[in-house]
């Protein structure tokens, strides 16, 4: 017999430890493969090519590459560790361990090779699937299937790279193995409540605070908040915080909690979740990350979808459009009669007039007419619910364009209104964002001017009939169903438009501007959401790895005390107790930063008016987030306990 | 002296559902246990010591046959049931320690206590007495993998004290210990036997362990072949028992 058929022989043996090892790779590479058939999808690439998400795919593509670097070392060294009797007993019997050494290399090139093909080529399958699903369940018209060979390659790349890693990293542990040591297995582990523990744990807890008060900080100055240096610092923060929690707050409870009654009814659960804490916390913590960023992931478009709505709502009317000289000319008659047919139930037109005259400043892009709308202060007031007042020969120039600045008209400025023939002179008040009777859009300018009612109706009265516009906002009940009527009216309007001036004032409508933005969002939505999907599903992954792994350890435990005597009953809660603390309290931390990270990314938009949707929407996210753990959490405890206990009578 | 542990007629075959090769592993075994008894069975590999143990502690069921402790038919009970039952009335010392490393050694030693939802005070109280009685009340803070086996076992003694159990089944104690560990191992059952006065029932393969016994009986391809008890002089009797193994079958080698 050779060294190769003792390989052969131990790998048919080991089958089952090097078939979860297999899954596990396999699993990642799908994933990671997932991400990078998304990554290097054409048309995503050229929708994203000078984005944020650009950024957010890049930021994914790292947490993802870190994962799985992570997963399959651990994969890896728990499918080493599982064997060390085995190893002991080939190193007693005298192998050398550079035949040790080999003997892994080869096992693992078996394992490594064939996990990348069948990872890639189930990644390959469900990628066609899945894209195809997304791009119709979102109806993404710019986002088609496509496949690129970069794909292929850097997966491939990135889990040689990987790959070699583990081998190289566990190829130096076994060179320092001692047969000793190996025979002891893993029964060696710390559990004394070292003194630094109880510091450390609670010095967790102040950094976690800490870095949620300096979140609040950064994210309140705008000059602070896109800065990369602060919130590096922040993320580095609240990471080590967390790490600090998990590592050792157990340790720092179980001190204060220690020969309480309630620490020996419960002994054995707190004893064996402290004990898997200590085990497990490079775990608990990859895991905390995933959720949070899962739940950031998922929040962020969910939140954006939802808000094309209320931003849409932010529009006065349902419809609106303006009439000026020669410019969409339907009479109101006809409009009414319309709208009545249209099927959808029509509630009010509201007509108001206004002067559009040609101004003397320049203003900026918006005021491609170089005019104004120009209102009276009683009817901006009666339209608005703003109380105003403005005195004679005095302009108030209130900007609708969403950018800071004054738009080119500065407060104390002179400027001229006219119609070609008359001019008038006024002094701009002031100047400000702020309530104005129509959506920006429907009128080509960066704001509209208000004065007294005494200069109104003088310019009325004076100027060329023909330089009254008329505001036109129709109202229905609901404005969801109104997209046909749009287009009937806008169809109607168009074919009123002689000299082609009637592009200059569009027909505004919530339909629109909620079409607009979703399909806006819609990409962003797309990966998002899609790279969500797969952190969720990399969490549930490293769960049932955990889970799978330490099923031997557990039976392990439980025959101890089955021989004492423990009923089915006993075993089913510490096993409750101890898998209820794996699944949700990495899911609570990760709230946190999901949370957090929602909170910065809300003020990074400056859009400190949507954190309240922003904070709302994460918080349904994160309960959906529960219920698919609660079940997913159900559904393992009864398996795992009807596995252990069927071990135990079993063995017996 | 009352019976605590009265065997009547116990058979356990295996392997009867295939039909035709069955095994007979113990045949009508009966044997009675009384109060203060620390009873020893010994018998050559594959004799049945193993199963017979398992059955008298619950662990197995017997085919044919009743266990009676303290005058319950534990054959009767169904596994729940017997999980309270070990617990409450019996104790245990296993070849393997069976300790559980996320435990404190005073924890380990409370632990049938623990699950018996006791009192604070009076599982302090007890884990105190028996642990100075057993001179291991200094390493009481100790977990079990940075104690000696002899320690360890000591404390698996200690253990199945904790709760005055009915009887103490022992299996193998000594099995993984060396000469002198075994013998201060021994001696903390025997004190306990005696101070205590604790029935034990141990299955031993080792005649030195054998020796601290009060009487022997020596199984066969699962039928009791012999029974001797002891004068009182531990070095007559550990010859005695020396004679025996060599008469039921080349067993002398186990020393």
């Amino acid at each position: 017999m050779t060294f190769r058929d003792v390989t052969i022989k131990n790998f048919k043996r080991n089958v089952r430890n090097f078939s979860s090892y297999f899954m596990c790779s396999a699993f990642a590479i799908t994933i990671f493969f997932l991400y990078a058939s998304l990554l290097f999808n054409n048309s995503v690439r050229e929708g994203t090519a000078e984005d944020v998400i650009r950024i957010v795919l890049i930021l994914s593509l790292v947490a993802l590459t870190l994962f799985s670097v992570f997963f399959i070392n651990y994969a890896h060294s728990s499918f080493i560790k599982s064997r060390s009797k085995e190893f002991a007993i080939f190193m007693s019997l005298g192998m050398h361990k550079n035949d040790l050494q080999k003997l892994i290399l080869l096992e693992n090139l078996i394992i490594s090779v064939s996990s990348l093909v069948a990872g890639i080529i189930t990644g390959a399958v469900f990628s066609r699937l899945f894209q195809n699903i997304a791009i119709d369940l979102l109806d993404l018209k710019e986002v088609s299937y496509s496949f690129s060979a970069a794909s292929f390659v850097v997966t491939a790349v990135v889990f040689t790279v990987i790959f070699a890693a583990s081998q190289l990293i566990s190829s130096v542990k076994v060179g320092k193995l001692d047969i000793a040591d190996l025979m002891k297995d893993s029964r060696t582990q710390d559990n004394h409540a070292k003194k630094n523990d109880t510091i450390l744990g609670l010095a967790g807890v102040g950094l976690v605070v800490a870095s949620i008060l300096f979140l609040v900080l950064i994210s309140n100055h705008e000059s602070l908040n896109t800065n990369p240096f602060m919130i590096i610092s922040y993320i580095l923060m609240s990471f080590t915080g967390i790490y600090m929690i998990i590592a050792h707050l157990g340790n720092t409870l179980i001190r204060f909690l220690k020969n309480k009654k309630f620490y020996y009814r419960h002994i054995l659960s707190i004893t064996e979740i402290n004990h898997k804490f200590n085990q497990n916390k490079r775990v608990m913590f990859i895991l905390s990350i995933l959720s949070g960023v899962t739940i950031f992931l998922v929040a962020s478009p969910f939140s954006l979808l939802q808000l094309s709505e209320s931003i849409a709502e932010r529009n006065k009317y349902d419809i609106e459009y303006i009439s000026v000289t020669g410019v969409h000319t339907l009479g109101s008659g006809q409009l009414e009669q319309m709208m009545k047919q249209s099927g959808e139930p029509f509630k009010s037109i509201t007509e108001t007039s206004f002067l559009n005259l040609k101004m003397n400043l320049e203003g900026d892009k918006y005021d491609v007419l170089k005019s104004k709308p120009i209102i009276s202060q009683d009817r901006y007031n009666l339209l608005t619910g703003e109380k105003v007042t403005v005195g004679a020969g005095e302009a108030l120039n209130i900007i609708t364009a969403w950018e800071p600045g004054s738009h080119g008209i500065d407060p104390g400025a002179a400027i001229a209104f006219t119609d070609g023939t008359q001019t008038f002179d006024f002094k701009v008040k002031s100047s400000y964002h702020g309530n104005w009777f129509a959506t920006a859009s429907s009128y080509p300018t960066s704001s509209g001017i208000v004065i007294s009612n005494e200069d109104y109706k003088d310019m009325a009265a004076k100027i060329d009939g023909g330089a009254i516009g008329t505001h036109y906002g129709i109202n229905f009940t609901d404005w969801k169903g109104t997209e046909g009527i749009v287009q009937r009216l806008k169809d109607a309007l168009k074919a009123t438009d002689k000299d082609g001036s009637g592009q200059w004032f569009a027909v505004s409508s919530k339909i629109d501007a909620y079409k607009e933005l979703k399909n806006n969002y819609s990409l962003f939505v797309f990966i998002t959401s899609l790279v969500g999907v797969l952190f969720f599903v990399a969490g549930g992954m490293v769960l049932y790895f955990k889970q799978y792994t330490e099923i031997g350890n557990a039976i392990v435990f439980f025959r101890k005390l089955y021989k004492i005597g423990i009923s089915d009953r006993e075993i089913r809660t510490v096993v409750s107790a101890e898998l209820l603390i794996t699944f949700f309290v990495p899911l609570l931390l990760g709230s946190l930063f999901g949370y957090s990270f929602i909170y910065l990314v809300t003020h990074v938009m400056s859009g400190s008016d949507i954190l309240g949707e922003f904070m709302k929407n994460t918080t349904i996210v994160i309960a959906i987030y529960f219920l698919f753990q609660l079940s997913f959490y159900i559904i393992t405890k009864r398996k795992y306990v009807q596995e252990v206990v069927r071990k135990l009578t079993s063995a017996s | 002296m009352s019976i605590v542990l009265e065997v009547k007629e116990v058979k356990k075959i295996y392997g009867v559902q295939n039909g035709g090769n069955s095994t007979v592993a113990l045949d009508s075994i009966s044997f009675i246990v009384e109060k203060g008894d620390f009873i020893g069975i010994m018998g050559p590999s594959g004799s049945g010591k193993t199963t017979l143990l398992n059955i008298l502690s619950g662990i197995g069921k017997p085919s044919y046959g009743e266990v009676f402790i303290g005058g319950k038919n534990i054959t009767s009970l169904d596994k729940n049931e017997m999980s309270l039952f070990r617990r409450q009335h019996l104790g245990f010392v296993f070849q393997e320690f069976n300790l559980m490393d996320s435990l404190t050694l005073k924890e380990n030693i409370m632990l049938p206590m623990i699950l018996d939802k006791k009192d604070k005070e009076q599982m302090e109280a007890k884990s105190e007495e028996i642990m100075k009685l057993f001179g291991i009340n200094e390493i009481a803070g100790k977990y079990p993998y940075n104690i000696s086996g002899g320690q360890q076992q000591r404390v698996a003694v200690s253990r199945a004290l904790v709760n005055d159990p009915d009887i103490i089944f022992a299996d193998e104690p000594t099995g993984n210990l060396d000469s002198k560990s075994s013998s201060a191992v021994m001696k903390c059952i025997a004190r306990m036997n005696q101070e205590r006065e604790s029935t034990i029932l141990m299955v031993t393969h080792d005649a030195f362990a054998a020796s601290f016994c009060k009487k022997i009986i020596f199984i066969k391809d699962g039928a009791i072949c012999m029974e001797i008890v002891s004068s009182g002089v531990r070095k007559a009797f550990f010859d005695q028992i020396l004679d025996c193994l060599a008469i039921i079958g080349g067993e002398r080698n186990d020393l």
